[in-house]
């Protein structure tokens, strides 16, 4: 189960990842990323209740990182617990999107 | 313990749920019930998405074994021979526009476990995936 939240820090919009990003819901997530990333410069992913992602969900984020550069988008990847930082760290994202500690650190950089 | 799923990406869901309750009862450390779940999560979805070009239904044997402080899960199936440690790895340091995505499935299995092994047997595809844990 993924509980998406929408909410801002400042006048950045942050989604909120709650449970798991896994095969079941990485589409729904794909889905919503695109209606939202159609209105935003820069987005927040708030992960710090994401409990699990698969490469499902990688796949979601990685091609959701190439629409935004191709668009001069920007999405940060925020507040990840340590067993999801590993599977990142593991998929090489480090590179490829913003990773913050907190979710204001990722709405204050431009 | 022991699982059957039908060749059904539904399927996985029961899949978490029964390797959370195993996990609880055999008191798996964290880590090791994560990897566990999600090796499992990518080999399933694998075997799921591309081992049955037929459109019958097909079962997937999940056998999961603790013995002392060591973990091994074993997935059979019959469908198309596939080994997924002939796979190439993904090339995770190439900047994201140069990347294909996919292919990280695999790549985090061999993260996160300590041992793969593929066999064909007959006509079904074994693997093999042992972890184990508290080592010196």
């Amino acid at each position: 189960m993924l509980e998406i939240t929408e909410g801002k820090e400042g006048q950045v919009t942050v989604l909120g990842l709650k449970g798991r990003l896994d095969v079941g819901s990485s589409k729904t997530l794909g889905d919503r990323l695109l209606k939202v990333m159609e209105a935003e410069t820069k987005l927040v992913l708030d992960l710090s209740e994401l409990d699990y992602i698969s490469s499902s969900g990688l796949q979601v984020l990685l091609l959701a990182a190439i629409r935004a550069k191709d668009s001069n988008r920007s999405i940060v990847l925020a507040s990840m617990k340590p067993q999801v930082k590993q599977i990142l760290d593991y998929a090489g994202f480090a590179g490829v999107f913003q990773l913050t500690a907190s979710v204001e650190q990722a709405a204050g950089n431009p | 313990m022991s699982i059957r799923l039908r060749n059904d990406l539904a399927e996985i869901q029961r899949m978490h749920d029964a390797v959370t309750a195993f996990a609880g009862r055999c008191r798996l450390p964290e880590e090791v019930r994560l990897a566990l779940d999600l090796s499992l999560e990518e080999v399933l979805v694998n075997v799921i998405s591309y081992g049955f070009p037929d459109p019958g239904s097909h079962e997937i044997e999940v056998i999961i074994r603790v013995d002392g402080k060591r973990l091994t899960a074993e997935v059979q199936d019959d469908g198309l021979a596939f080994n997924p440690l002939e796979h190439p790895e993904p090339e995770t340091a190439k900047p994201i526009d140069e990347r294909p995505v996919g292919g990280l499935g695999i790549h985090l299995i061999r993260q996160l476990m300590e041992r793969i092994e593929y066999h064909r047997r007959g006509e079904k595809n074994v693997l093999v995936m042992d972890k184990s844990w508290d080592r010196p």
